[in-house]
């Protein structure tokens, strides 16, 4: 049997690891994919709100040529996220962001509103029951984006400060593996994903935007005292390229990038924890056409016990 | 707890308590970004005047389009251009296209456009074009269009870096 300060310890790195998770997408087009709110712990539900503020620090071209950002692009999101367990093993969530994006210079702007929210659908398939030394925990989750934030195609005067979604359907799938092992834990999450073609009809553009496929890589470790977890992660993206066809007819290029984070985090009581992180876009990986940020997350959380 | 010793790549590890921090580290330090970081001059030289005798040529109506920088656009400000329409025979012959002329700007790597430019007639074969911004860092195309309505008759692409 586990003793209590272990079991603690076990409960907050499994219900902690998961704000690691979060994509902290390149900015220029909307978030991209968002990896669900997945309760990996043994509560039967889980509420959390986060406030990010990201700034784009630089571009890199199709060509893998770096240019530093000259003019400051920020987002702040606030996000709300929930997910609840059902029949045992499986669970739903949603997560809804709202987002503030402010630019300086010469098109000085700026535009709030909702972004894209997402459904998730959970099972369970590896349990942790009998906390053996070596299987991990594992869950499975399909999710579904709706486009409920303007995308860079629906920009009211084309600047694009009003897009804070992709603004195409899409379907994922992915799965998430955890495991501890004294103090330390470690987490592993991979997910593909697919959006689905959508019309355009603006000033400049009128046909059909085709994107395609994408899926993300994330493996992470932390570190456990007590109530404080310290924490790092790499998260690794792609999407295929997107298409137009119409009147402006182009063929586009793969986007990829890495996000690098740093996370402390505290338990503030044994269902509430909050968690500071720091993710760099600039550090990781080899990154293609997409603008790199840098971003600051406060996240808070509250989980109900079975 | 008690953990059984292991081995990863020939290295025994008697406690796995730190095997996920060096799994970890070895990712870390394999997968350091490289930036290289672009020279601006470089990118300013990218965008040039359409010139030569006869430009681009638009060979539905048989009509050259020469251009001009008036003030070149950047990541910070505004630019603007002249375009010359002219006879492909005799040069020094102001000619306006039967269609409309109209400009696209567009990042194709990233699948979107700007923010619309405006396009004015000046004088016979002279249009200024102003309001061209491009609303990130990135190769861009000039897209020269002339347009019946909504419908693309003919279009020609320079290609820039912003």
């Amino acid at each position: 049997m586990l003793s209590k300060k272990k079991f603690k310890k076990l409960l907050f790195s499994l219900t902690l690891f998961i704000v690691t998770e979060k994509n902290f997408a390149a900015p220029c087009c909307g978030s991209g994919f968002t990896i669900p709110s997945i309760i990996t712990s043994d509560d039967k539900a889980q509420v959390a709100l986060s406030y990010s503020y990201s700034q784009i620090y630089a571009d890199v071209f199709a060509n893998g040529d770096w240019r530093r950002r000259e003019e400051k692009d920020v987002t702040e999101t606030y996000k709300i996220e929930g997910a609840h367990i059902f029949k045992d093993r499986y669970q739903f969530g949603i997560s809804a962001p709202y987002q503030k994006r402010t630019r300086e210079g010469a098109q000085e702007d700026r535009s709030s509103g909702l972004g894209d929210v997402s459904l998730q659908l959970g099972y369970e398939y590896l349990p942790d029951w009998d906390y053996n030394p070596y299987r991990p925990k594992g869950i499975t989750y399909l999710s579904l984006i709706l486009p409920t934030g303007k995308s860079i195609y629906e920009s009211d005067d084309g600047s694009g400060i009003d897009a804070r979604g992709r603004g195409f359907w899409g379907i994922g799938g992915g799965t998430v593996l955890t495991k501890s092992w004294g103090n330390w834990d470690a987490n592993f999450n991979f997910e593909a994903h697919y959006s689905f073609p959508k019309k355009v009809s603006t000033d400049t553009t009128q046909g059909t935007v085709n994107p395609s496929y994408g899926g993300s890589t994330a493996i992470g470790s932390g570190y456990n005292w007590e109530s404080i977890r310290l924490g790092a992660l790499i998260n690794w993206f792609y999407e295929a390229p997107t298409d137009v066809t119409g009147t402006t007819p182009s063929e586009g290029t793969l986007k990829r990038y890495a996000t690098g984070t740093l996370l402390a985090s505290y338990l503030l009581k044994s269902n509430e924890s909050i968690v500071l992180s720091y993710s760099d876009q600039t550090l990781f990986g080899s990154p293609l056409n997409t603008s790199l940020s840098k971003s600051i997350t406060l996240f808070i959380q509250k989980r109900w016990q079975r | 707890m008690k953990i059984r010793e292991q081995e990863f790549w020939g290295v025994k590890l008697r406690e796995n308590k730190r095997f996920p921090l060096l799994i970890f580290m070895l990712i870390l330090l394999a997968s350091c970004a490289k930036p290289q970081y672009v020279n601006a001059d470089k990118l300013e030289s990218s965008i040039a005047n359409i010139s030569g005798e006869c430009g681009i040529l638009f060979s539905t109506e048989d009509i050259c389009l020469r251009t001009e920088w008036v003030q070149k656009p950047s990541e910070s400000t505004f630019g603007e251009m002249n375009l010359i329409f002219i006879d492909p025979i005799d040069q020094t012959r102001f000619l306006d296209p039967t269609n409309e002329p109209f400009i696209v700007l567009w990042m194709p790597s990233m699948a979107h456009g700007s923010s619309p430019v405006k396009v004015e007639r000046i004088d016979v074969g002279r249009y200024r074009v102003s309001e061209i911004f491009f609303t990130m860092p990135g190769p861009w195309d000039i897209r020269y269009q002339l347009k019946d309505g909504s419908n693309v008759v003919e279009e020609k692409i320079q290609k820039i870096t912003i």
